[in-house]
């Protein structure tokens, strides 16, 4: 378990912050705190990315499981459901 | 070759011939259903069935290119091949009205060539996902809302183990649970979200989808293609290309993963379940892909109706707690989705559990039984 400090943003840009957290921290936990700081809308669903290789992180998955690394960045994106 | 496609054949990446042989599934005929019933249509794509429930509304008609004013209140699936068929003639298009729980069954999935999912709710992707995965389809899967869209395309093959629900996050089961009373019974009294969508993201979806799919099936090079998402800002005009990753958790790769055994059978053949059984064990647990009701009374005054039948969950709506008898909410319904095989047999299923579910599986040993019309 280590600390690493990454940026967090939204897909709309309108939200980026830098944090440091564990990389034990799973891609749910970072998208609940996302939700919670941002008071981004609670009826939609997100899913987390990486977007220094482009690959997404799975909701049970922790950052070290993911390998990200300090400085990188995260998005987070919303799950669109309407057709 | 007609002249009709006489500037598609100069096209590099793609061969007319095979697209006119291609057979396309499209499951949802909404806004991004008709941009991509428009383009498989305009391709020259030989054969397309489209699926849907819905009939035409008013507010259709500003992101339903193939819909008219004078169509309000037809089924979406008639006019949409209507539509397509005036497009290019040539074409064969298909057009099943109804629920793509009983009407989308694996013998449809397995005999096209690609499945294009423009729906409006997880739950149904989730099934379309399932069938895909078992029969080794390509799925495209394709979403917005008034300023995203969503791209992701997923090439099942024997390689290919991430699947749509790999990176569904665990509020989007909150969500479809909402939609449910216990048991998977319906809600009567619930309000589905409206999220509003535009022409333009459905265009753009629809537009990329086609093009991923078509590269896929019927692209001249042999282009190693993944499971990827496109995710666009259709107001900044920024796009992204995600590599999908594998959810070893995931419930659809743990239950449909390579390792079990597909078994072909018919409506009428199901009965050879009990031949199977022997060749087996005993003690197998067949798990169903949907709950069903197997029995139902009153706690209160006993009462159970003559006419009962073993019906999916789906079929109910959680007005069926309220006895007709005695008008107390104090009915108890016995729901499952998992019965030993002993059960199974008790209860009849083997003789008509695919007049009930569209397919199963025998969990504990790994195999599926599928219905398919055998050829």
């Amino acid at each position: 378990m280590a600390e690493i400090s990454v940026i967090i943003r939204t897909a709309d840009q309108t939200r980026k912050a830098e944090v440091a957290m564990e990389d034990s921290s799973a891609a749910k936990d970072v998208i609940d705190g996302a939700v919670s700081n941002w008071t981004l809308p609670t009826d939609t669903d997100y899913s987390l990315v990486n977007t220094s290789n482009g690959k997404t992180i799975t909701p049970s998955m922790t950052l070290a499981d993911a390998g990200v690394k300090s400085g990188e960045v995260l998005e987070i994106q919303p799950v669109l459901v309407a057709g | 070759m007609s002249e009709r496609y006489l500037r598609n054949n100069m096209i590099d990446w793609f061969d007319q011939s095979t697209i006119k042989n291609i057979n396309a599934i499209v499951i949802g005929a909404g806004a991004i259903g008709n941009e991509v019933i428009k383009n498989l249509a305009l391709m020259g794509i030989g054969n397309i069935q489209i699926y849907d429930l819905d009939t035409i509304e008013i507010h259709n008609l500003t992101k339903s290119v193939l819909f008219r004013e004078e169509d309000v209140g037809q089924s979406k699936v008639d006019v949409a091949a209507k539509r397509a068929r005036e497009l290019d003639p040539n074409i064969n298009v298909v057009a099943i009205h109804g629920d793509i729980f009983k009407e989308l069954n694996l013998n449809d999935i397995k005999n096209s060539d690609i499945v294009f999912c423009c729906l409006d709710n997880f739950e149904t992707r989730l099934r379309v996902n399932q069938m895909c995965l078992l029969t080794k389809k390509t799925m495209v899967n394709m979403s917005i809302d008034s300023r995203f869209a969503s791209i992701e395309i997923f090439p099942y093959s024997d390689d290919e183990i991430v699947c749509y629900e790999c990176n569904l996050p665990l509020s989007a089961y909150e969500r479809i649970s909402k939609r449910y009373s216990c048991g998977h019974l319906k809600k009567i009294t619930y309000i589905e979200k409206k999220i509003p969508t535009t022409i333009m993201t459905s265009a753009i979806s629809a537009s990329i989808g086609v093009s991923l799919g078509l590269q896929k099936i019927a692209g001249k090079e042999d282009v190693n293609i993944s499971s990827k998402k496109v995710f666009l800002d259709t107001r900044l005009g920024t796009s992204s290309l995600n590599h999908l990753t594998h959810n070893p958790d995931c419930p659809t790769c743990v239950t449909y993963s390579n390792k079990t055994h597909l078994i072909s059978t018919t409506k009428k053949k199901v009965g050879d379940i009990n031949d199977i059984r022997l060749d087996l064990a005993e003690n197998l647990t067949i798990r169903l892909p949907e709950t069903i009701i197997t029995n139902l009374y009153c706690e209160k005054c006993s009462h159970k109706p003559e006419d009962f039948k073993i019906k999916s969950s789906r079929d109910y709506t959680d007005e069926i707690y309220n006895c007709p008898n005695c008008g107390e909410k104090s009915v108890k319904v016995e729901i499952k989705d998992e019965l030993s095989m002993e059960e199974f047999i008790l209860l009849g299923l083997h003789k008509k559990v695919f007049d009930i579910v569209p397919f199963f599986f025998v969990l504990s040993a790994g195999i599926i039984f599928c219905y398919y019309e055998e050829n």
